[in-house]
């Protein structure tokens, strides 16, 4: 089988004119063979028929002559006989024995091949014919054909009929030919319709001949289409390689260019017609250096100095293209020009060395920063090393910056912190607090901006001189440590007095601080002290005007024994005056100083204490003595004796001076609206009474009353008695009504309700 | 007669300027507020007005002195201060309130009587 398919012609147009051969061979030989064969045959029957034939018609003449004994004439009719006949030789055997022979001589006309011949003769037998007359045999009449002149004769036919049969094989052959290979020659078309494609100039109508058969013009139309899609993707391919800016190389098997874009040109530094069939490993010695030539790669990078000009490096990578036998038909090498990125790359790597550099630089710097503190940052990662510090940093600062703003947060101070410029870049919670300027307002500003906004809040009494006059006086203090106070009033939001201070930095962040101290209650404290001073001047002075007024009148002048009395009374009166308000100021005093440290608290029943300290109480000449209302249980309070006897007395002292047209003064018990809590000793006089205006003042040092001087006094009696009850833990109420009286209560807290509020404030 | 007005809330001071002028010719006139004392001076209109600073009430010295010269009829009355504060201060304050002269408590009557007498010659 094999060996046939091998033996086939490999075009269509050969093996079909080698069957039709075949078929044709193959029916001639049979004809020749079937005719051969038929002729053999019936030659062969017609010499066996003839020989017969002729004994039939010479046996008249031989038997006679045999009868006669006239054997010449036998000789003569078998010499005859053997004429232009098929026989080699005619003989006649009489009974006893006696042969006449006739043959023939003369050779065949054309001579057959011997086993022809050989077959001729095994076919054909002698004819023998027993001549008989009357009974009695006279001899045998024998035939001997000549196979040879058979033969020849049967072999001249088959020549005639092989050189007929040759003849028209050939006219066969010959006829076939030509419309086998005038159509399927048609296929032959492909070959240039494929040479046409590669040179790019093939077009569909290159298929379409008029005289192809049916079958073909359906295949090349096919055939055509793909080609022509074949063609538009070849150009879309061959545009898409124009366009685009990586140079690529298409190889064959044995690593040659057979084709090349624009760009791979430039890159190759060469035109396409020059590059194509050169080794590519010669065009791109570069790329090709250290690689074996028809391997694969990707991201191989390389130096082309071909192009002049520039060195451009490329980044390649070469791809085998299988076949689809799987056999390596050739390779792509794609070059892209990164020369830009390898310049960036090589910038960005001097940059990471530069970088790494001063990393480790700055990691010396945060090493020697972080020395002071306990974290010891080991390893050789900079980075690492670096941020661990730096958060190590970043942490504390975090901590420093989370305890300064606590501190500033809590500070009751208000600071402003400037940069270099003297703008404000810090501002602490209380200094908007204190001046009422919000944070996003100040934070900034300059200071001539800050000045401007705390001076439209000062008051206009007293102006604040500025940062300016600040920063003077600092360099005029000089080393004194404290210069100038600088106090700004603000009107508003609220009255008060700041006390500011300016201190100048020494780094570049802060160029100074301005800080500001509420001394509102410092300045009304000052204020309260000097006014208490000189309304006490005042009060000590008055008496002294008396005093040194009349005693000098009474040295100078001649008074009348009435009027020295009157003086001598006066000096006196006033003289007892200044003593009643030295000591009350000392009694103040004492008191504001010790704040209740040297009472001696006891657990007293103000049932037996009241009866007791107003029994010690002495009314003024002509009074009734007050008047207790009875006491039926034990109130029990923890207090110091002899201070409650001087703030009631203060206040019984008053009561009587207040109702100078008499009138009985009640003292009594009252509970508190919260029944053990609070206990109040009233003190009801029926005298003139206060005004609510009088009544808002009551308690103010050196606030009398009265005003027309009738009464005297020192206006320090009930400041006593505030401080007092405040230091024994109860406080003062005053009620009054104008002509009516007044009922003065001082209320303390019950010995329980002491034992209660100790044992809240004090649990152990 | 010149007339002296006393403003002057303390009894024990106006007894004792009065015993200490009268014997120098003058009409004394007394009132214990500044309210009243304004009152006073715009009846009488007084040659002298003798004024404590520190009077109880709506009004204290230097105010009614602020008064008296903002009152055409009053202005030219010289006003003399007696008073307890005797800082620079207070002594300011009573110059601003248009005070023409300046005493301070404990006064001598002797140095009172010159004061007035330099201000307005003794009545006839």
């Amino acid at each position: 089988m094999n060996l046939s398919m091998r033996l086939l012609p490999r075009s269509l147009v050969g093996r079909v004119f080698a069957l039709y051969s075949v078929t044709l061979i193959g029916f001639v030989l049979g004809g020749l063979g079937l005719f051969y064969r038929y002729q053999f045959t019936v030659v062969l029957e017609d010499s066996q028929l003839r020989a017969d034939t002729l004994v039939e018609v010479i046996m008249p003449t031989i038997s006679d002559s045999a009868v006669i004994g006239d054997y010449d004439t036998i000789h003569r009719t078998l010499e005859r006989a053997l004429i232009h006949s098929s026989f080699s030789a005619a003989s006649f055997i009489d009974m006893k024995g006696g042969t006449v022979r006739a043959s023939r001589t003369d050779p065949p006309a054309v001579e057959a091949p011997g086993w022809l011949v050989g077959e001729v003769a095994s076919r054909l037998y002698d004819t023998n014919q027993t001549l008989t007359v009357g009974g009695r045999d006279y001899g045998v009449l024998r035939l001997s054909f000549a196979p040879e002149l058979i033969a020849g004769g049967l072999w001249e036919q088959t020549r005639m009929a092989l050189v007929l049969a040759l003849f028209s094989l050939a006219g066969g052959l010959l006829l076939i030919r030509f419309p086998l290979v005038r159509w399927l020659g048609n296929l032959g078309r492909i070959q240039d319709f494929e040479r046409a494609m590669q040179s790019g100039t093939a077009t569909p109508e290159m298929l379409m001949p008029e005289d192809a058969p049916t079958e073909f013009r359906a295949t090349f139309e096919v055939l055509g289409r793909t080609a022509k899609s074949l063609q538009a993707q070849r150009a879309q391919a061959a545009v898409t390689l124009s366009a685009i800016a990586d140079g690529v190389f298409t190889l064959d098997g044995q690593g040659r260019v057979v084709f090349a874009n624009p760009a791979a040109c430039a890159l190759a530094g060469r035109t396409l017609l020059e590059l194509l069939g050169q080794p590519a490993a010669e065009v791109l010695p570069a790329v090709y250096r250290d690689v074996a030539p028809l391997s694969s790669w990707t991201g191989r990078r390389a130096t082309l100095s071909s192009v002049p000009g520039r060195d451009v490096v490329v980044d390649t990578t070469q791809s085998a293209i299988l076949a689809p036998d799987g056999d390596v038909a050739g390779h792509v090498l794609a070059c892209r020009d990164i020369s830009e990125q390898h310049a960036l790359d090589q910038r960005l790597r001097a940059e990471l060395q530069s970088r790494a550099t001063a990393l480790i630089s700055l990691r010396q710097v945060l090493e020697g920063l972080i020395r002071d503190t306990t974290v010891g940052v080991e390893g050789t990662d900079d980075i690492e090393a670096v941020s661990m510090m730096i958060f190590g940093l970043v942490s504390q600062l975090q901590e420093r910056g989370e305890q300064l703003d606590a501190i500033f947060a809590l500070s009751p101070d208000g600071f402003v912190s400037f940069d270099a410029r003297r703008r404000a870049n810090y501002v602490s919670p209380a200094f908007s607090r204190l001046t009422g300027l919000p944070e996003a307002q100040v934070v900034g500003a300059g200071e001539g901006e800050i000045e401007e906004m705390l001076r439209k809040r000062s008051s206009s009494t007293a102006t604040w001189r500025g940062f300016e006059a600040m920063r003077r006086d600092l360099r005029d203090a000089g080393s004194e440590p404290d210069p100038r106070r600088a106090l700004i009033e603000l009107a508003w939001p609220k009255p008060r007095v700041l006390e500011a201070g300016l201190r100048v930095g020494t780094t570049h962040a802060i160029s100074q601080v301005l800080s500001l101290r509420d001394v509102t209650h410092e300045s009304e404290v000052d204020q309260m002290k000097s006014e208490f001073l000189s309304t006490a001047a005042h009060e000590l002075r008055t008496p002294m005007a008396s005093i040194y007024g009349f005693s000098e009148l009474m040295m100078r002048r001649k008074l009348s024994p009435e009027q020295q009395t009157e003086v001598i009374s006066t000096i006196h009166r006033q003289s007892e005056l200044m003593i009643s308000i030295v000591n009350e100021l000392l009694d103040l005093a004492r008191i504001e100083a010790r704040r209740g440290k040297d009472f001696a608290f006891e657990v007293l029943d103000l049932g037996t204490l009241l009866p007791d300290l107003l029994g010690e109480f002495k009314p003024p000449d002509e009074r009734s003595a007050p008047r207790l209302a009875p006491i039926t249980r034990s109130v029990w309070v923890r207090i110091d004796r002899n201070k409650m006897r001087q703030a009631l007395g203060n206040l019984l002292v008053n009561a009587y001076k207040y109702s100078p047209q008499g009138g009985s003064v009640e003292v009594g018990l009252v509970q508190g609206e919260d029944e053990t809590a609070m206990v109040g000793i009233e003190v009801r006089d029926r005298g003139i009474g206060l005004t609510a205006e009088q009544l808002a003042r009551v308690g103010e040092r050196f606030y009398r009353a009265d005003a027309s001087g009738n009464i005297p006094g020192t206006g320090l009696g009930v400041s006593i008695v505030k401080e007092i009850i405040e230091l024994l833990g109860g406080r003062l109420a005053i009620a009054s009504e104008p002509g009516q009286g007044t009922t003065v209560t001082l209320w303390l807290p019950t010995s329980q309700a002491v034992a209660r509020v100790e044992a809240v404030t004090e649990p152990a | 007669m010149k007339s002296i007005l006393i403003i002057e809330d303390q009894p024990d001071i106006r007894r004792l300027i009065r015993w200490a002028l009268e014997v120098e010719n003058y009409a004394i006139h007394e009132a214990a507020n500044g309210a009243a004392g304004l009152a006073a001076a715009r009846n009488l209109k007084p040659d002298l007005v003798l004024l404590d600073v520190m009077m109880p009430g709506d009004m204290n010295g230097l105010q009614v002195c602020a008064s008296l010269k903002a009152d055409p009829a009053l202005a030219h009355v010289p006003v003399v201060l007696l008073t307890a504060r005797a800082q620079d201060s207070d002594r300011e304050a009573g110059r601003k309130a248009g005070a023409n002269g300046y005493l301070v408590k404990p006064f001598s009557p002797l140095v009172l009587i010159e004061t007035v007498n330099s201000l307005i010659a003794p009545g006839i």
